[in-house]
């Protein structure tokens, strides 16, 4: 796959507040780009300099290889899903999807079944003659997909597209957005703060920090490998045990020496471990540390359980699997034995 | 049927106390000027005839066309002007000195306004007649207009504008086609208020008038009749405007209603 759009050394300032610093991110061709972060850490920002909205301080963008920094919005082959719709409260389904048609100069059936192809891959044939005040929360939201849709840009922006939606809702649209974009082969960057939305939805994920990119990557890697407590603290749960690195192997204060991948340079450092990664056993099988249960609720599928180590300031949060022997008997004040495989750690510098 | 707690009856008599004190004299008006004798001391007969006079009445009927030239003109300057100043105005960051300065033809005198209008067109040499009463409704209406405007900006979602844009208008199609039909409902109410205002106006039209007939408005006009005392053809005239403002009130809440379902 090519590079379709590239974000090279993006600075946007607004006064004295840098909210997007020396950005710079490639998008390949018909893929699914997740720009994620916690709000103000510039995302949003981001997406409007691609828009055309924002006019960066420093960098370039570059669209199939021509240069749009300096193109106007409206002249920029790129469309954005908007966070409230903003759909035209004075127009019917049909005339909001027709509209950026219009400005194209279409006319009568070519128009006519442009839109009506749009409103079909979006499933709101039914409703052309509809206001947007007549329309649901998740219908307004097709309908704004259709409206950016039926332009054919080569990239479409979403920002925050499932953020107002509830949850039924938001499970059955991320499908839906996965299966447009295979279909449209168009490539979609969709800005989001929803860790659970990115992982699902992207090929690959940015993650923002105060204006910089922590880390880009896989979904898997992102969840496996973060590369700082932030990237690591930010997508899902994570368990952080403080300790040192002396010759490859970790010790924390209190507890020796844990389970840790090799290859990490001495010095302070951070051992991370997910949840579900997390083995319980109510017999030692001598690695491990023990604990003792302060609580566990049962979630449906699975059991979470908080474990409180002496010596550790926070309970170490355990995930099992419904079906495992020891979910269904854990009880406050239980002494339990925690363990986890050295490849499954993560040490953390920063 | 329950008996209302004594609060409640002690309110409702209090709100029929307003609504008799706000509308008594005018249904004495109203019920005056279908009065035979046009005396106010006695009710002789129900009858149209002063509205017949009034009709047949010359002066009248050129001051109520002057009156409607001054209120079309200065509602459609105030209006097209007014609505591009509440525009422009939401662009800007936030001002307090600019924004007073929109109210203030509102707030002072109108004896005041009168003064300085009838000086400014003194100091330019600009004669005086329908046009200078035209120009002078029209800088005060520009002032209702952006407020009224202004309140309909305020819920407006500015992001319509840039999904206009993002879709591929530009900045004066994005306005006809989207700032405009959205924030219309605004506009018409202002419109409406300028042109009631207008018709209503006396003291800045009596200042900026000049001399004779061609330029008297309506208001002028009553006065003028007035001073030879009220007569019943002054009751059927009041009786018209009345129901003409009722109208234009009903009508621009109705708008109002609409614009916010």
């Amino acid at each position: 796959m090519s590079v379709l759009l590239q974000i090279d050394g993006i600075t946007k300032r607004f006064g004295p507040i840098t909210a997007v610093d020396r950005i710079s991110l490639e998008v390949k061709d018909s893929e699914f780009f997740a720009i994620l972060g916690p709000s103000g850490c510039g995302k949003t920002t981001l997406l409007r300099v691609i828009a055309g909205f924002e006019a960066p301080d420093e960098g370039r963008v570059r669209l199939a290889g021509a240069d749009i920094t300096e193109l106007k919005a409206n002249r920029r082959p790129v469309n954005l899903m908007f966070q409230s719709y903003a759909l035209f409260p004075h127009m019917t389904v049909f005339g909001n999807v027709a509209y950026g048609l219009e400005m194209e100069g279409l006319q009568g059936a070519a128009l006519k079944s442009r839109v009506t192809e749009a409103l079909a891959m979006v499933r709101m044939t039914d409703f052309t003659a509809r206001k947007p005040s007549q329309l649901s929360g998740g219908q307004r939201q097709r309908v704004a997909l259709a409206r950016a849709l039926v332009k054919r840009p080569k990239v479409l922006l979403l920002d925050e597209p499932l953020g107002a939606l509830d949850r039924k809702l938001r499970e059955q649209m991320q499908i839906e957005l996965k299966r447009l974009q295979q279909d449209t082969g168009i490539a979609f960057v969709v800005v989001t703060h929803d860790q659970e939305e990115a992982l699902t939805l992207a090929d690959r994920i940015a993650l923002l920090d105060r204006g910089r990119i922590v880390q880009l990557a896989t979904p898997r890697e992102l969840y496996d490998k973060p590369v700082n407590r932030f990237a690591a603290d930010f997508i899902g749960l994570m368990n952080f045990i403080d300790g040192t690195v002396v010759g490859s192997a970790f010790d924390a204060p209190g507890l020796g020496r844990l389970p840790a991948p090799n290859g990490v340079a001495d010095g302070p450092a951070a051992l991370a471990i997910r949840p579900e990664r997390v083995r319980l056993a109510e017999i030692t099988d001598g690695t491990a540390i023990s604990g003792q249960v302060e609580g566990a609720a049962f979630l449906g599928q699975d059991v979470i359980a908080h474990i409180t180590v002496p010596n550790l300031a926070r309970p170490i949060v355990a995930r099992l699997a419904a079906g495992h022997p020891l979910s269904a008997k854990l009880a406050r004040g239980q002494q339990v034995w925690l363990n986890w495989q050295a490849d499954q750690a993560v040490i953390l510098r920063d | 049927m329950r008996k209302m707690p004594i609060e409640r009856r002690l309110l409702t008599g209090h709100l029929g106390l307003v609504y008799l004190f706000l509308y008594g004299p005018i249904v004495v008006l109203i019920a005056l000027s279908f009065n035979e004798s046009g005396l106010p001391t006695a009710w002789t007969g129900f009858s149209m005839e002063w509205y017949g006079k009034m009709f047949a009445n010359e002066a009248i009927r050129r001051a109520v066309v002057n009156t409607l030239i001054v209120a079309v003109c200065s509602t459609v300057i105030a209006t097209i002007i007014g609505t591009l100043l509440a525009v422009g105005l939401e662009r800007l960051r936030p001002n307090a000195v600019l924004e007073a300065f929109v109210f203030v033809p509102m707030i002072i005198p109108d004896i005041v306004l009168a003064i300085a209008l009838l000086s400014f067109f003194t100091l330019l040499n600009v004669t005086l007649g329908l046009h200078s009463i035209i120009i002078s409704h029209a800088i005060f209406n520009i002032a209702f207009v952006c407020v009224i405007v202004r309140t309909r900006l305020k819920n407006f979602d500015k992001s319509i504008v840039e999904a206009s844009i993002d879709l591929g208008a530009g900045e004066v199609r994005t306005f006809w086609r989207i700032t405009l039909p959205v924030i219309l409902p605004g506009v018409v109410a202002g419109a409406l208020l300028a042109f009631t205002l207008s018709v209503d106006e006396f003291i800045i039209a009596n200042f900026t008038a000049g001399a004779g007939p061609s330029s008297t408005t309506f208001p002028m006009q009553i006065y003028a009749m007035i001073r030879f005392g009220v007569t019943p053809e002054i009751n059927a005239i009041a009786t018209i405007v009345i129901g003409f403002s009722f109208f234009l009130v009903l009508l621009s809440q109705r708008l109002n209603r609409e614009a916010a379902e």
